[in-house]
């Protein structure tokens, strides 16, 4: 048994002790705080499968800001859950069941976990994990390889069963080939040794602008539902006047914060995060500083009207991006467009745009749910 | 400077995606309004150049790759004949209810946040159309997070005028949700044993695995996608969100909805049948179109006895819709030319149809309040020609002849003979005659009992309502007479699913 096996055993035995922890404790309260803790532990799972931009996410998002959201939740509901009255409901019960049985019947046929023959490792995903897309397909437009560049042997597209006996030495083959790190001349000019990152925000970044889109979708929304009228006064925030250790350590953990959240949008490119997760850790800043402050100090620092404005920029901007390359005669989204002299740098110039489209709008929508949420509990305490 | 004719299939979207952002600007006053009707308007005549674009240029499809990646690693829009239908049907249908929603929406959603209700409102039908337009499996799940999301905060903007309204859309959440859940597992599951998200590519991938047809991952992601699909599209028995959040959406959200909402559900369930799995394996190599068959036929009779039952003449329509979508997944079912294109031209029929009932009863609950068939007692003499309306509807969900609903039935029970399944047909007549009881009671309401109460003092709709009104059902009637262009269209991109193109 390897190490990662255990670590992972360990890992999803703690994540399924709190799943039925979640559906059994009755506190509201506590179940908040567990969701937050099933997060972190997913966040170690995905950090174990070497997938740090998912695990950066789940911590940031999961762990994070959702926890405070549905704290946010609890203020409107009871704190408990009513006690149920039918203990077992059967047909949910089985289609429960039936659902698990399914899921586990998928797996018989699956290929292994790093098993190095499936057909995912073979089959259009290597272009993209050595960002070598356009170059492969001679695309036009795109970054033109340099004299003598080769492309990599591709593998006949077959896909095979899953082999039992596969898998074992599947990570050390993969960080072989795969070295982001060595080739310069990508369709990138070696401006994004992140993979994932030129997968969310180049090869499928109109995915990703939708994706914001859904964020600023979810904040508009909760304006239309919760929203109170325009005419009412707004109410004063409560403060936390005696509680002196907090207000200093506020004060002094906020400019880390934002300086910590403008380097993960900046640096996705690089390492590990972008613009979902800066702007949550950005929104995180602010959020600290309304609980502990008020919420009339975050309004003299930045107006709830100004963050309305601010969710549409940040996906105006996604879009724009993609609006001008159509303007400047490419296709949409297509950022080699915006520096036709060095495609590759017009590719980077254009994803580190919609990456910081992505954090305004993040960051501005998480301000406005937990606003719309604090709005509404200090309105039914007065 | 812009191209449009070369970007058109990616403008179909944009467009309407940059228009609904920006209606969060648009302040107060009538302004939200004109600008939905404005963007709604140019993106129903992008689709129109779009359809022309395609027929004239005689190719059986336009491939659009966004950010020039090519297909097969980046993310292509790719439209044939079949959702350029699709996409007329879904920016025609939003536009003439965008026209119609100005005074219903003043009425039934508060003042200060119009320009939000209408952002949202342009941005359900940009994600409806985006699930059309695509030929990439995932983009097509991110486009279906918008449509959802947008489509459950509209239905409960109807909590104004009932509260019930905000459980009708959270029970859609959470089904939705669910449904979501199990369609990304199954894209998920493709994708591991494919390697691609291109449907095409997909769909060559799994023509390749030799055992295709006992590889158990495939199996569970068929059958994931068939629920979570069936979820979405309100296939009995798993409509139970659908008739409360008709019901108690408001007017104007129930007419969008129930023209298009579910009609995109079935559109999807055509990509990932007929194009990703393929004809062979999604209804040959497992008794697969029987079971849909069996659901369609029961969702078929029991909506309707249902809708036999209702007291409120939106909830009637709404079950109605139910056992119409048993129609239109009766005729894929069949898996021949007739019964899919009676499935397609359902799609459009339908549209028009129910949008202009829907429409209609907006206008009832406009000028008389409410829509149980209490209120609608009489409103034969006081709302004519909005009355004429929702009855030359009704005779169209009861399929007779010269009205558009007669053209689907007519292909289906072709469908149903082709495949020598004798007892569909007999199924779609016994349809047609619960319908023809739950339409009698609205007529009977209308027009053979006298008004009382709250319709006493109702007057016609105002033209703004009634024209859109007219629009739609006039369409139902044209189509109905003069099918040639449904027709074909539909019995063209009949055939080219039943090809295998994805």
């Amino acid at each position: 048994m390897s190490e990662v096996l255990l670590v992972d055993s360990v890992l999803l035995l703690l994540v399924t002790v709190c799943a039925v922890a979640i559906i059994e404790v009755r506190s509201l309260y506590a179940v908040a705080m567990l969701t937050s803790v099933y997060s972190l532990l997913m966040a170690l799972v995905w950090t174990n499968m070497h997938s740090m931009d998912v695990a950066f996410t789940e911590a940031a998002v999961g762990g994070g800001i959702s926890t405070i959201l549905l704290i946010g939740t609890l203020v409107h509901t009871r704190r408990d859950e009513k006690p149920a009255k039918k203990r077992l409901h059967v047909p949910a019960l089985l289609v429960t069941i039936l659902t698990g049985a399914a899921l586990i019947y998928g797996t018989f046929d699956m290929p292994r976990f790093g098993d190095p023959n499936a057909t995912i490792h073979h089959y259009r995903v290597p272009e993209m994990m050595a960002q070598n897309v356009g170059f492969v397909s001679q695309r036009a437009g795109k970054q033109t390889p340099p004299e003598g560049f080769v492309p990599p042997p591709r593998m006949v597209p077959t896909i095979p069963k899953a082999d039992p006996h596969h898998g074992e030495h599947a990570e050390a083959e993969h960080h072989e080939e795969g070295g982001h790190h060595k080739h310069p001349a990508d369709d990138f000019n070696g401006h994004v040794p992140n993979s994932v990152t030129s997968l969310l925000a180049a090869y499928r970044g109109y995915d990703t602008m939708f994706e914001t889109t859904v964020i600023f979708t979810a904040g508009i929304s909760l304006i239309l539902l919760l929203r109170r009228r325009r005419d009412d006064e707004p109410q004063a925030g409560e403060t936390l006047r005696g509680q002196v250790i907090l207000r200093v350590m506020t004060k002094m953990f906020i400019p880390f914060i934002l300086v910590f959240g403008f380097y993960v949008i900046t640096h996705g490119e690089i390492g590990p995060g972008g613009g979902f997760q800066g702007g949550v850790i950005l929104a995180t800043a602010f959020i600290l500083y309304a609980l502990i402050y008020g919420r009339n100090a975050l309004f003299r620092i930045i107006q709830p009207k100004v963050l309305d404005v601010l969710a549409a920029v940040g996906v105006l901007l996604y879009a724009g991006v993609g609006v001008a390359c159509l303007l400047l005669g490419g296709k949409f989204l297509d950022y080699s467009a915006l520096n036709t002299a060095s495609p590759g740098d017009g590719e980077a110039l254009g994803m580190t745009l919609v990456e910081y489209g992505v954090g305004i709008t993040v960051c501005t929508v998480m301000i406005i749910i937990f606003n719309q949420l604090a709005e509404q509990a200090e309105a039914k305490a007065s | 400077m812009l191209d449009i004719q070369a970007n058109l299939p990616v403008l179909v979207v944009v467009l309407p995606l940059l228009g609904g952002i920006l209606t969060t600007f648009t302040g107060r006053g009538l302004l939200p309004w004109a600008w939905a009707v404005a963007v709604t308007g140019t993106t129903f005549a992008l689709t129109l150049r779009l359809m022309a674009t395609l027929l004239e240029s005689g190719a059986p499809y336009i491939s659009y790759e966004l950010g020039n990646w090519p297909a097969w690693w980046g993310i292509e829009y790719r439209v044939d004949l079949l959702n350029a239908f699709i996409l007329l049907v879904v920016a025609g249908v939003g536009f003439v209810t965008t026209l119609y929603a100005r005074l219903s929406v003043r009425k039934e959603i508060p003042e200060d946040r119009h320009n939000f209700f209408y952002a949202v409102w342009i941005l359900a039908i940009t994600g409806l159309l985006g699930i059309t337009v695509t030929g990439d499996a995932f983009n097509v799940y991110v486009l279906l997070e918008i449509s959802s999301l947008t489509v459950y905060a509209l239905i409960a903007m109807g909590k104004d005028a009932d509260r019930r309204a905000l459980t009708a859309a959270l029970r859609y959440l959470i089904l939705g949700s669910v449904g979501a859940s199990f369609i990304l597992l199954g894209i998920g599951y493709l994708m591991m044993v494919t390697g691609t998200l291109n449907m095409e590519d997909m769909h060559n991938q799994l023509l390749r695995m030799a055992d295709l047809n006992e590889h158990r991952t495939v199996l569970v992601a068929f059958a994931f996608l068939v629920v979570g699909l069936s979820l979405k599209m309100a296939l009995y028995p798993l409509h139970m969100w659908l008739p409360k959040a008709y019901t108690y959406a408001p007017s104007a959200v129930s007419a969008l909805l129930a023209a298009t909402a579910t009609k995109v559900g079935v559109y999807m369930a055509f990509r990932f049948l007929f194009g990703i799995f393929g004809v062979g394996f999604s209804f040959y190599a497992m008794p697969s179109h029987l079971i849909l068959l069996a659901m369609a036929s029961l969702g078929i009779v029991f909506s309707s006895l249902s809708a036999i039952r209702q007291t409120n003449a939106k909830s009637l329509l709404a079950y109605s819709s139910v056992g119409q979508i048993g129609y239109i997944v009766a005729g894929f079912s069949l898996a021949n030319p007739n019964g899919v294109a009676g499935s397609i031209v359902h799609i459009f029929n339908h549209a028009v149809t129910k949008g202009g009932m829907f429409m209609a009863l907006g206008a009832v609950a406009y000028r008389v309040g409410g829509t149980d068939l209490r209120d609608l007692r009489g409103l034969g003499k006081k709302m004519p020609l909005t009355m004429a309306a929702l009855a030359l509807g009704g005779l169209g969900l009861i399929g007779m002849p010269l009205t558009a609903g007669f053209v689907s039935k007519w292909y289906l029970v072709k469908g149903a003979f082709d495949a020598g399944m004798w007892g569909l047909a007999v199924v779609v007549l016994f349809g047609s005659l619960l319908a023809l009881v739950y339409v009698w009671r609205l007529i009977e309401a209308i027009y053979f009992q006298e008004p009382e109460g709250r319709s006493a003092e109702a007057t016609e709709a105002p033209l703004s309502m009634l024209i859109p009104i007219w629009i739609l059902i006039g369409m139902s009637l044209y189509f109905g007479v003069d099918a040639t262009f449904t027709g074909e269209t539909a019995m063209r991109a009949a055939n080219g699913l039943l090809g295998g193109a994805p």
